[in-house]
């Protein structure tokens, strides 16, 4: 499964020529960037009084009440991390690429 | 040919070796110029986007995020990243709040234990379906279906556990939406997590909320360069040592439990003992050892049983007729005279797979034994330590200083005898072995001495009219971005007319550089 993962998002990431274990160094890092990117998108959409309480849930790791909390907050908060996201590999991509 | 042009030919055959390796170097280096950039890049992205979220106020939250996925294993930051809706084939499972949970890591040591058996449910239903109405499906779409479905898989286990998709027949229910789906026959339903999969998914995270199952630790063991069965279940047991797990969660007799009850006095009985157990098969009555490929892993199942993950299936149970190392017999170690006050060693495969030295390097095409065979591992009582040299290393020890450096390595090193001629192998002095693999097939092996010396012996050992026609394996180092690598090559030779001509064949998967304990007889004399 690991390896089917790695292979998937090294693919994504234009990275699959690399060596496995570069591949899977990359793939670690890039993550950090994705999820900070995400977070980022959403963040820009809540309210200033809001983010202390979002940024408490994020800290306590409660999937559901982040959900709850993002679902009458920020309204599309999915698409806008989707968006995100995309972006991110989009650039990585096209710096891989020059 | 005269010895003239003997040199001569062996100076070209040198050339040649520096060249493939200057191209070697080069590639290598192009690719570790990627690598470092790429991480530069990366790197400041991240600084980029810490800038933009001080702006935002959330500045010690960012820094946690980092923090937090930082200490994460790479299979957590696989799941993060597929909760993400990276590397996902069909780009719909997008789940930030999943994503930030999973910082704590523990909602995704369930899809990492569990995820390897939704590829064993995935496997069983591709080989029905196959005979079934499926068989139509191109292979592209059936890529593409799989990848969607291991994602799928590991966001699905993530949020809601792998015996709810199994009872609820997930598996089938995503694949017949996809394909029908793709076909334009219907639509599929939005599940309330955000994720777009079968309805019956959206539900499913009440169902698991309400289960008492213990959480099964994400344990994952990669299968290493000659370790076997009992050395990985080893690891798996350091591991979850390290958890600090109450094994009483856990039912008893499961394999789970019976590793977290053992303690370091105990382990090496309890792998053998799991290894041998008839539901795994791993060690058999017969002393043979399945045998464990490079590209292999051990983890845990959802019912704490040790699993066997390979690149096609998931298994308990060693394959039946799979290939297995030579026979291990503990009595034999075990007859083995020691003078009063002297402990004997640890001869299990679990305690000498944790010895080092001497340990053979193995590939994919081949498969060093889990334990050597019986003859080989006993410590003869010499009043004059024999020295030996690390092939992967090229470290000569003949001379007294090093010896006396290596002491330690030294005394601790096996010593190795043919096994039909039953003559010693010397490692420093470069000779023709046969030497035979795991799956019974035998191949010519040079040993022993320096590359130079092996390649200059190799050349001798093949003008000779009786070994005309033959091919040699020879081992050497090469640089790589991950440190020097040993390669093997094989040598041949042919004369016609008079005139010799050399061939230096390179193999296109590697494979495993010739090791002592393989070697049947020794040829060259």
């Amino acid at each position: 499964m690991q390896d089917e993962l790695t292979a998937l998002i090294a693919a994504d990431l234009g990275i699959k020529d690399l060596p496995v274990e570069e591949q899977k160094a990359l793939i670690a890092q890039f993550g950090e960037v994705a999820l900070k990117a995400a977070t980022l998108a959403v963040v820009e959409k809540l309210a200033a009084s809001s983010r202390d309480e979002f940024a408490k849930l994020a800290e306590a790791g409660d999937a559901a009440a982040l959900k709850t909390f993002l679902d009458r907050e920020v309204p599309g908060h999915e698409e806008a991390a989707k968006a995100a996201v995309a972006e991110e590999v989009k650039r990585f991509k096209a710096f891989q690429a020059v | 040919m005269t010895p003239g042009e003997s040199l001569t030919l062996l100076s070209k055959l040198i050339e040649g070796y520096k060249k493939t390796l200057e191209v070697t170097k080069n590639v290598t280096e192009g690719v570790l110029e990627r690598f470092t950039k790429s991480k530069e890049y990366l790197n400041n992205r991240a600084k980029e986007i810490d800038a933009q979220a001080e702006t935002s106020g959330l500045e010690k939250a960012f820094r946690v995020i980092g923090e937090k996925y930082n200490k994460l294993n790479l299979v957590h930051k696989l799941g993060i990243g597929v909760a993400l809706g990276v590397g996902t084939a069909v780009g719909s499972a997008v789940s930030l709040p999943l994503a930030l949970a999973g910082l704590s890591g523990l909602i995704l040591q369930r899809a990492a234990g569990t995820a390897g058996m939704f590829v064993s449910i995935e496997k069983k239903l591709q080989e029905k379906k196959v005979d079934e109405s499926f068989q139509f499906m191109a292979t592209k779409e059936r890529a593409a279906l799989d990848a969607m479905l291991y994602t799928f898989a590991m966001s699905t286990a993530i949020n809601q556990g792998l015996e709810f998709v199994r009872e609820h027949h997930l598996v089938e229910q995503t694949r017949e939406w996809w394909l029908g789906d793709k076909l334009g026959h219907s639509t599929a339903p939005t599940g309330g997590s955000g994720l777009h999969q079968p309805a019956a998914v959206s539900n499913a995270g009440e169902a698991i909320a309400q289960a008492t199952t213990p959480e099964v630790p994400a344990v994952v063991v990669h299968a290493s360069s000659g370790h076997g069965y009992e050395y990985m279940v080893k690891r798996m047991w350091e591991d979850l040592q390290e958890r600090q797990l109450d094994p009483s969660k856990y039912a008893e007799g499961s394999d789970i439990r019976r590793l977290l009850e053992a303690d370091a006095s105990s382990i090496d009985k309890v792998v053998h003992q799991i290894a041998a157990d008839p539901s795994h098969g791993f060690f058999n009555p017969d002393g043979t050892s399945a045998v464990i490929r490079p590209t292999d892993a051990l983890t845990v199942g959802a019912n704490g049983q040790v699993l066997l993950m390979t690149p096609d299936d998931v298994i308990a149970h060693a394959p039946v007729g799979g290939p297995t190392t030579p026979a291990y017999h503990p009595s034999a170690v075990e007859q083995a005279p020691y003078p009063d006050g002297i402990v004997p060693p640890d001869t299990s495969p679990a305690a000498l797979e944790d010895q080092e030295a001497g340990t053979p390097l193995e590939t994919p095409e081949t498969e060093s034994p889990e334990a050597p065979p019986p003859l080989q591992e006993v410590n003869v009582v010499s009043p004059e330590p024999i020295k030996t040299v690390d092939l992967t290393h090229e470290q000569d020890v003949a001379d007294s200083e090093n010896a006396v450096v290596h002491s330690e390595a030294v005394s601790e090193a096996p010593t190795f005898m043919t096994k039909i001629d039953g003559i010693l192998i010397d490692p420093r002095t470069p000779a023709i072995y046969q030497a035979q693999l795991p799956t019974g097939e035998t191949y010519l092996a040079s040993y022993g001495g320096s590359y130079e010396e092996r390649l200059k012996f190799i050349q001798e050992y093949l003008m000779r009219p009786e070994n005309q026609g033959q091919t040699i394996r020879i081992a050497h180092e090469v640089p790589s971005i991950l440190g020097p690598q040993i390669k093997v090559d094989e040598i041949g030779a042919s004369t016609n007319a008079g005139q010799t001509s050399w061939i230096l064949d390179f193999f296109k998967k590697p494979v495993s550089p010739p090791t002592p304990e393989t070697f049947l007889k020794k040829l060259s004399k």
